[in-house]
């Protein structure tokens, strides 16, 4: 692995260390005491997915002018790191909710619903990408999917909150509801510690991807001389043309 | 001889379109069907209880006309074989243009699809008349044209592909999320005599911002190699 | 009682990315396997 790698892994990891002592650190919450504690990763999560998806809508776009394929590898990496950010960003928002709320969902939030489709449209992303076995369609056709779904954000966002403004009110508690001051340091903390845990998975997942794409172009090459070498050069004796 | 324009490009390949689907008539004798089927079906699953089927008579109308009716977008006749694709390619249609006239011709579809299963609906749910109701038209109108778009592009990005006929409908579902929403709160707020103006806006603004990407993107996703 | 729930939330989220750091590294080893073999 090469040495910038393992020096972002292990800063990630450290930074980890730091968020979780950070969080434990922090002084019980106002009104909901000790649960709160889930807000430090919970947030950081839903943070690192949104960013993770813009990334995959800008290496796809860079891709599409520049065609450099690395764009794509990042893109359709960035995806798979956003998919378990979201993943783990649903997850902590039910296990918020279901001692508050009593249930595991609550249909009126507009971030956990924004999340949700969001999961399921990038999970699509990247069966697509499974799906095709060329690089530049891979790249052509999921730069244009990463575009489709990013566009889905702000409108996904915008109708929930709309939806639960007209029925429910404004005033609402929820994993994302306005927070003591003293809580700022240590969220800030854990969401630097996920970016670093980001940027190490998405690095290697590039490099793996790289490697990955080097060896099916190998192969593709390799089966292509096969089939020609085959074919040897009829002997009938006399003089050969060739030098 | 001049080219003829965008807009005469994309009529002309929506009359094909519609010609061949005409021809092939899969909208018409299998997916309306299986729109009616489902809707038979929900209440097997949910209850027949009347007043129940008449409360959630409309909202299982859209998401039958979602989730059932993209398959209409992606019918086969609405996918180019290589032949045909080279031979469109061969006469300079723009792809943008192709791409509008599908999209016309899904939209017509989705339409005749929808409302042949108004009267089913109204038939198996009796969900009681509406006060302002020639407002669903337009929402039958708006979601047609928003899902034909989002089908479109969706089958256009997997074109070819093993796996097309489950990833196509994968890739919509979430898609379309916030039109079934806005359509959906139009019923609510015609039923509880509020205003409907910011979900018909949003619905607009979905079709607006699905045309435009459909439309840029149309000539990068030509150069596939498939 | 809530405490249950935060513990919870911290094992589920350190555990994963446990889990996709090991996924990573699996992936990097079958690579370097059919690199070699």
């Amino acid at each position: 692995m090469k040495r910038w790698n393992v020096a972002l892994n292990a800063l990630a990891v450290v930074a980890i260390g730091v968020g979780f002592s950070s969080a434990v650190g922090a002084p019980a919450e106002r009104t909901q005491g000790d649960f709160a504690r889930i807000m430090f990763v919970h947030v950081p999560s839903a943070w690192l997915a949104f960013l993770a998806f813009g990334v995959t809508l800008a290496g796809g776009v860079i891709w599409l002018v520049s065609k450099s394929l690395r764009w794509d590898r990042v893109a359709g990496s960035s995806a798979e790191v956003g998919v378990f950010f979201t993943a783990l960003a649903l997850v902590t928002g039910m296990i918020w909710g279901y001692p508050v709320w009593g249930t595991f969902w609550d249909w009126g939030d507009a971030r956990m619903m924004s999340t949700a489709i969001m999961f399921f449209v990038y999970v699509g992303y990247l069966a697509l990408r499974r799906s095709i076995p060329d690089r530049e369609t891979r790249a052509r056709r999921s730069a244009i999917l990463g575009i489709v779904a990013f566009v889905q954000v702000p409108l996904v966002y915008f109708s929930v909150n709309l939806f639960r403004t007209l029925h429910q009110g404004a005033t609402f508690s929820g994993p994302d509801s306005p927070i003591d001051e003293g809580f700022v340091r240590p969220l800030l903390i854990n969401l630097a510690a996920f970016t670093l845990v980001y940027l190490a998975f998405t690095a290697s997942r590039t490099r793996l991807a790289s490697i990955e794409d080097d060896f099916d172009e190998a192969a593709a090459l390799a089966d292509i001389e096969l089939a020609g070498s085959g074919i040897t050069e009829p002997n009938l004796g006399g003089e050969s043309n060739d030098e | 001889m001049t080219e003829p324009g965008f807009w005469r490009q994309a009529g002309e390949i929506a009359r094909k379109d519609l010609m061949i689907e005409g021809r092939a008539g899969e909208a018409l004798y299998i997916t309306v069907p299986f729109g009616a089927v489902a809707l038979m079906l929900i209440p097997l699953a949910i209850g027949t209880d009347k007043p129940l089927l008449a409360t959630v008579g409309p909202g299982l109308f859209l998401a039958v006309a979602l989730l059932f009716g993209m398959l209409v977008a992606f019918r086969q006749t609405a996918t180019d074989t290589p032949p045909q694709r080279e031979l469109l390619a061969l006469l300079g249609t723009d792809p943008a243009a192709k791409f509008v006239g599908r999209a016309a011709t899904s939209m017509l579809l989705l339409l005749a699809f929808q409302i042949v299963l108004v009267p089913v609906t109204v038939l198996l749910y009796n969900p009681g008349r509406m006060d302002r109701w020639p407002w669903l038209l337009v929402v039958i109108v708006l979601l047609a044209s928003g899902l034909s778009l989002v089908g479109t592009l969706a089958g256009s990005v997997t074109v070819g592909l093993k796996t097309r006929s489950t990833l196509t409908p994968l890739l919509v579902a979430p898609l379309s999320m916030p039109m079934l929403l806005a359509a959906s709160q139009v019923v609510e707020a015609l039923r509880n005599g509020s205003s409907i103006l910011v979900w018909i806006l949003l619905l607009m603004t979905i079709d607006i911002a699905m045309a435009a990407i459909g439309v840029s993107t149309a000539n990068p996703l030509e150069e596939s190699s498939i | 009682m809530s405490e249950g729930w935060v513990v919870l939330a911290y094992v589920v989220v350190y555990g994963f990315m446990l889990a996709y750091a090991g996924y990573l590294a699996g992936k990097a080893r079958s690579l370097r396997r059919r690199a070699e073999g």
